[in-house]
């Protein structure tokens, strides 16, 4: 059986590179991809953690179908906003957004 | 404890009234809308009278995942009291941008539910429900004026931040689960107690939440999206985000903390010290330097976000329940005056032609003598000065800091208490000594103006700052009774 700390590695560093994307893009579509990439990262970390616990197996997989139907409903209001954006602004990058400063 | 879904009927109440709104909106005619915001008012209130009638019991529900105890009872109606605020401040102001929807109050509606949840969750999967269900309806709230460009750059920033905190927060959460087996508040408590886990991983759990949490109640460094988000938003939704999202957030921060990493203090107070001192030092510095007033108190509010972590600490660090009393005190005067705050900004704005700007307020008391009145108190009572609410909820929390050892922390507090205060003092003083400059005189237009709904809003506002002034004991009391009950302990 692959040991636990492999999941990890690989759910930590899906979760960096998430975490990167959202700081580093400019458009609102691959931010919204990364925050996907970030929550799914932690899916793995919970199913990981679900299969090796010995108390309370199968709770991680309960939290991942909470996570996965908020991750849509994230993605289905982050769009919604960069929709409104975009009728606005006709672009959709983030730099744009400096309409406030102080 | 009772397995009962009475744990949930104030929820559900309020998920059908949202229902209804958004069922009947559609068929209605424009002026038809009026009063609308009234039927979400009218469903906080048996909502209100519900959680009270089972305040005495303890039920739960969902596989012990959401608990209505004593603690959830106290920020229940505090909540529902908030949400009920802000739909009363909201009409006239959406009237007049063109955006009377019965969605607005429905989104109000589905983010006091995800707060409720908030508050009286003891399963991390509930309690991430409901944070999503705050965090998405408070998106929409902020953007809700979607032909202003200001309030679409206020609701994308928000989603951006926040849907970036909620992820690192979720890690930590599942950190929590990896460790301790369970995603139950009070076995992970147990768990994370006896001692025998990895050290190192709890640390990173620790700063995962924490950094989650202190994107959520705008703390440093993670504040930075708070100015925006207010001053770009409509400012009814302004005031509603500047107090709900926190109240809903400190509820779950005090059981996070201070019950199921209690016993890991050692590891989060010094922590939480140097992020409190911070959060002081930006709010109260930067709030010096603001012109337009909704930053001006969107940087205060992150400065009262910093008293509030003083007393997380005091909380964390003695057993004493005087901490968290003190948290849930300071929240409710907060609510009421903070709220009433940006409320006195909307009925600026409905009244006159009103950019939200220090220098407009100059010669406000002879046109609007009311509310400028009533903007006085409300920055008193923000200022801390007696006999209001915010007085008596800063000084039993410092006491509450003094009490846990940490004088030297209270006595910081204090002095970043008295720099907030000329911040506040500066719009007293324009208002009541100030002549306005000719070319920036707020004009009064035809037909704006008064609001029913808005006055009666501002006027239980300043009851309510005042009152808590004057006499604490009902809301103390039922202060340390609710952290008395926390978790059923």
């Amino acid at each position: 059986m692959t040991p636990l700390q492999h999941y990890l590695v690989l759910s930590g560093a899906l979760f960096s590179v998430g975490a990167w994307g959202v700081l580093a893009r400019r458009s609102i579509i691959m931010v919204v991809m990364c925050l996907e990439l970030m929550f799914n990262a932690v899916n793995i970390a919970l199913v990981a953690f679900s299969n090796y616990a010995n108390a309370g197996a199968g709770r991680g997989e309960v939290f991942v179908f909470f996570v996965l139907a908020i991750a849509a409903a994230e993605v289905a209001v982050g769009l919604a906003i960069g929709i409104a954006m975009y009728r606005l602004r006709e672009k959709l990058d983030v730099d744009e957004l400096d309409e406030m400063r102080g | 404890m009772q397995h009962d879904v009475v744990a949930i009927v104030p929820e559900l109440m309020l998920v059908a009234a949202a229902l209804v709104l958004l069922l009947i909106d559609p068929f209605l005619p424009a002026k038809g809308r009026r009063g609308l915001s009234w039927l979400g008012i009218m469903a906080c209130l048996p909502a209100a009278a519900s959680v009270w009638l089972a305040r005495s019991q303890q039920f739960s529900t969902f596989s012990h995942g959401i608990a209505l105890d004593g603690f959830a009872v106290f920020f229940k109606i505090l909540l529902l009291a908030v949400a009920a605020l802000a739909m009363l401040l909201s009409e006239k102001h959406l009237a007049r941008n063109g955006r009377l929807l019965g969605d607005y109050y429905a989104l109000v509606l589905l983010a006091t539910v995800g707060m409720m949840v908030m508050a009286s969750a003891i399963d991390l999967a509930t309690f991430f429900v409901g944070l999503e269900l705050m965090a998405l309806s408070s998106y929409l709230l902020a953007g809700f004026f979607r032909h202003q460009l200001r309030s679409i750059e206020a609701s994308l920033k928000y989603f951006l931040t926040g849907s970036f905190a909620s992820a690192i927060l979720l890690f930590g959460m599942a950190l929590l689960y990896g460790l301790t087996g369970s995603t139950n508040y009070q076995q992970i408590s147990i768990a994370i107690g006896s001692g025998s886990l990895d050290g190192h991983v709890i640390v990173i759990a620790v700063v995962l939440l924490l950094g989650g949490f202190a994107f959520k109640v705008a703390a440093a460094p993670f504040h930075g999206w708070a100015p925006d988000v207010y001053q770009g938003a409509p400012t009814p939704a302004a005031a509603f985000l500047s107090v709900g999202p926190k109240i809903a957030a400190f509820a779950a921060i005090i059981k996070f903390f201070t019950i199921m990493l209690g016993s890991e203090q050692a590891r989060w107070v010094p922590l939480m010290i140097v992020v409190a001192i911070a959060t002081m030092l930006i709010g109260a510095t930067m709030a010096l330097l603001q012109h337009d007033l909704k930053r001006m108190l969107a940087f205060s509010s992150i400065a009262h976000v910093g008293y509030l972590l003083l007393a997380l600490i005091a909380a964390g660090q003695s057993h004493s329940n005087f901490g968290s009393s003190a948290i849930l005190f300071y929240l409710a005067a907060y609510a009421a005056m903070n709220m009433g705050a940006f409320g006195v900004l909307v009925f600026l704005a409905n009244s006159a032609r009103f950019n939200d700007s220090l220098d407009e307020m100059a010669g406000l008391a002879r046109r609007f003598p009311g509310a400028a009145g009533v903007m006085a108190v409300l920055m008193f009572s923000l200022a801390g000065i007696p006999p209001t609410a915010g007085f008596l909820a800063k000084f039993y929390l410092f006491a509450s800091v003094v009490d846990a050892g940490y004088a030297w922390l209270a006595v910081i507090g204090v002095l970043f208490s008295v720099v907030s205060a000329f911040y506040y003092l500066r719009v007293i003083v324009y208002m009541y000594m100030r002549e306005p400059e000719p070319e920036v005189a707020a004009v009064m237009e035809p037909g704006g103006g008064r609001s029913w709904d808005l006055s009666l809003g501002l006027g239980l506002a300043t009851a309510v700052v005042i009152v808590l002034g004057v006499l604490p004991a009902p809301v103390l009391n039922a202060a340390q009774d609710a952290v008395a009950k926390i978790l059923g302990s």
